[in-house]
């Protein structure tokens, strides 16, 4: 058996390494990372400066690109809180690897999302009306105060449990750093020495969060769903919007995870630590929610297409057989079918097959946003002629702005802090470590009584099944 | 508000054997149900009409096409009058129409009034106790428990006790005295929380007021009046007289 410290340093320097050795791939990356980012804030320079005219939006199709951005984001933010609150709470070992990657894909794209508010606003400044004219009856108001609850929660609960790492980095990585990132360790590691107290403060700080960020996620996506489904319009006049938004967010934020997972698990050289087991298990989870949506997508169109309302013809023209279809069913084909598929093929099932499936969700999740956005505000509510909407230059450039925004991000992210959470991982292995040396333990007395025989030949490797 | 209520109009005949006439109060307030009178009498003898049937219209304008919208029947009693409850809501000129007993004959005449109308129905307020107050609790729960969380980060940074080591003590020491020269991140953290969950809960009580309407002292708009009922049914065609 593999002593526990040769593995432990072995971990310590692949956590390190990232933010100790800067390759020359890793600038050209930021650089392109950067340049996107700074064609969309020129792109929304040029919108600021001649106002909302420049995009394709009109007084009848009034949201577009900017709020299924909006949407998307804040719906693979649930990938945070899935993977490390629900997890955790349910002591499934396994996540340990992959929860910081989790907790720092809900604080950036939080973070993105709630940009594309203003984005979507025009002129930024109207912001100010929701803080001086908000009243808890609007939408907008629910959307920011919960956006607002949720940012600073996960940002909180990804802070508590890279204390102990960060202390790390701070007696590691003096060396290697400039004096003031080494400076930026010590204040953040609030002078972590793990002491019993340290431990017993910290502990019970993360319980809390790691329970209350739960329902705040929820709420979170709940409320971004009923500024659609409080608005009078048919394809938004649903009860279980709420649900329906809360699955997919938790459906894209585990396609999100494991996109990201398998990138930085290639780029750094994770696969001790971020097995196919990682993809195997996040990638039944990402079936699972397949199922759950594709059951929420029939419940809302079998209720709706049976009463078939004024108003349902339209939708369901423009959706399934007219101008929105290849979207619906790439949607619905590529996005909710293919990671059932996926993970039902036993020849599929692999860890290529596995981030293809989740590129799909990923790519469908986003489809599904834009066509529940914009069919919506296409059906007339008067006898007119139904409105159109292409985006803009400037849509798709500020698009790509934050899709670019969000990676770079986490290319930021990964530089400066550890990208795996070295202490959970230590104590998971430590215990699996003690229950293999019970079990040897165990075993030997056993073949002893058994056999006879004074010594076992057999030994279990870290890993093998208990 | 109470707007002045002005009856315009000739009263006249509806028929070669009746005669009508149309009163109606001096002033209305906005939203407020008035009365509209109608008095019938047959023109040879003098006397009341009883069972006349009289349809009143309301002439409007619409994206540049104008019509007659039906507001409803009054059937005249024994005394001949025939009494219309109609709702003032909208400003401007009313034009009412009336038609009585199947005959061509038409009595119109404009009522100015002014003012604005509006009022929210309850909604969820139906509910007993929904309010404004259930959500800030919720949300004022949430922040509290999270500057709780605040609090024992806090304790983090201060509660360092080094498990019985004399040179880890004095490194500790060391330290949590560096730290509180610079920034304390825990303690900054949990004073943003304070402050965001400050705004966010005033935001919330405040909210009521933030729209002037519900706050008319001083603000220039009218009371809240709400109208209630039916809309009125547009009258079809070919009866609906176009003027656009």
């Amino acid at each position: 058996m593999e002593p526990m410290n040769d593995w432990r340093l072995r971990l310590e320097t692949t956590t390190l390494n990232p933010a100790r050795k800067t390759t020359r791939n890793y600038y050209v990356v930021l650089f392109f990372l950067l340049a996107v980012t700074g064609w969309g804030v020129y792109a929304y320079s040029v919108q600021v400066r001649r106002g909302l005219v420049v995009t394709g939006m009109s007084d009848r199709i009034s949201w577009g690109l900017y709020i299924t951005m909006f949407v998307f984001f804040i719906g693979i933010s649930h990938a945070g809180t899935l993977i490390s609150a629900i997890l955790r709470v349910s002591h499934a070992g396994w996540r340990s690897p992959v929860t910081r990657m989790a907790e720092f894909i809900t604080a950036v794209a939080l973070t993105t999302g709630a940009l594309f508010v203003i984005v979507d606003l025009g002129r930024p400044d109207r912001l100010l009306n929701v803080l001086e004219y908000g009243r808890w009856q609007s939408p907008i108001v629910w959307d920011v105060v919960a956006v607002t609850t949720y940012l600073t929660a996960s940002m909180v609960y990804l802070y508590l449990p890279m204390v102990p790492d960060l202390a790390f980095f701070r007696d590691r990585m003096a060396p290697f750093v400039s004096r003031p990132k080494h400076m930026i360790y010590r204040i953040l590691a609030i002078n972590w020495r793990g002491t019993t107290d340290q431990k017993r403060h910290l502990g019970r700080a993360i319980s809390i969060m790691m329970i209350l960020i739960i329902p705040i996620a929820v709420s979170v996506h709940t409320v971004v769903s009923w500024i659609f489904a409080m608005t009078l319009r048919e394809a938004w006049n649903s009860t279980i919007f709420g649900f329906f938004f809360v699955a997919g967010a938790i459906f894209s934020g585990i396609a999100t995870l494991i996109v990201v997972m398998a990138i930085l698990r290639r780029v750094y050289r994770l696969e001790e630590y971020i097995t196919p087991k990682h993809f195997l298990y996040l990638g039944y989870l990402l079936a699972a929610m397949a199922g759950v949506m594709i059951y929420a997508n029939l419940s809302e169109y079998i209720t709706a297409g049976f009463k078939f309302e004024e108003g349902t013809e339209f939708l369901f023209r423009q959706l399934f057989v007219e101008e929105f279809a290849p979207y619906f069913w790439f949607y619905f084909i590529g996005g909710l079918l293919t990671p059932v598929v996926f993970m039902f093929i036993r020849r599929l099932r692999t860890i290529g097959g596995i981030v293809t499936a989740a590129v799909f969700v990923d790519l469908g999740m986003f489809v599904e946003r834009y066509f529940i956005v914009v069919t919506g505000l296409r059906a007339p509510l008067l006898p007119y002629e139904p409105a159109s909407y292409t985006p803009t230059w400037v849509e798709w450039s500020i698009t790509a702005g934050g899709f670019a925004f969000f990676a770079l991000l986490i290319t930021l992210f990964v530089k400066v802090f550890p990208i795996m959470a070295v202490w959970e991982m230590t104590e998971e292995h430590e215990l699996e470590f003690e229950q293999m040396v019970e079990y040897e333990h165990e075993f030997d007395e056993e073949g002893l009584s058994a056999t006879g025989v004074s010594d076992t030949t057999q030994r279990l490797e870290p890993g093998s099944p208990l | 508000m109470v707007a002045g209520f002005v009856l315009l109009g000739s009263n006249g005949a509806f028929a070669d054997h009746w005669t009508v006439e149309v009163s109606a109060p001096d002033e209305g307030a906005l939203g407020e149900t008035i009365q509209l009178t109608a008095t019938v009498e047959d023109v040879a003898t003098g006397e009341p009409v009883e069972g006349a049937e009289l349809v009143f219209f309301s002439s409007v304008t619409f994206a540049g096409v104008g019509g007659d919208i039906e507001l409803g029947e009054a059937v005249t009693n024994e005394l001949g009058v025939a009494v219309f409850n109609y709702e003032l809501r909208k400003l401007g000129t009313h034009t009412i129409t009336i038609e009585g007993g199947g005959e061509p004959n038409i009595l119109s005449f404009p009522v100015t009034i002014g003012g604005q109308l509006y009022r929210s129905p309850p909604r969820i307020g139906l509910i007993p106790g929904a309010g404004g107050w259930v959500v800030t609790l919720v949300v004022a729960g949430v922040w509290v428990t999270m500057i709780v969380v605040g609090m024992a980060v806090i304790r983090v940074t201060r509660g360092s006790r080094p498990d019985g080591n004399e040179a880890e003590a004095e490194e500790d020491e060391q330290e949590r005295r560096w730290g509180s020269k610079w920034l304390n991140v825990a303690t900054a953290v949990t004073a943003v929380m304070i402050l965001v969950s400050g705004g966010l809960i005033a935001l919330l009580i405040r909210s009521p007021n933030t729209h002037h309407n519900h706050n008319p002292e001083g603000y220039d708009r009218t009371a809240v009046a709400f109208v209630e009922g039916a809309l009125p049914r547009i009258r079809p065609s070919p009866r609906c007289r176009s003027r656009g």
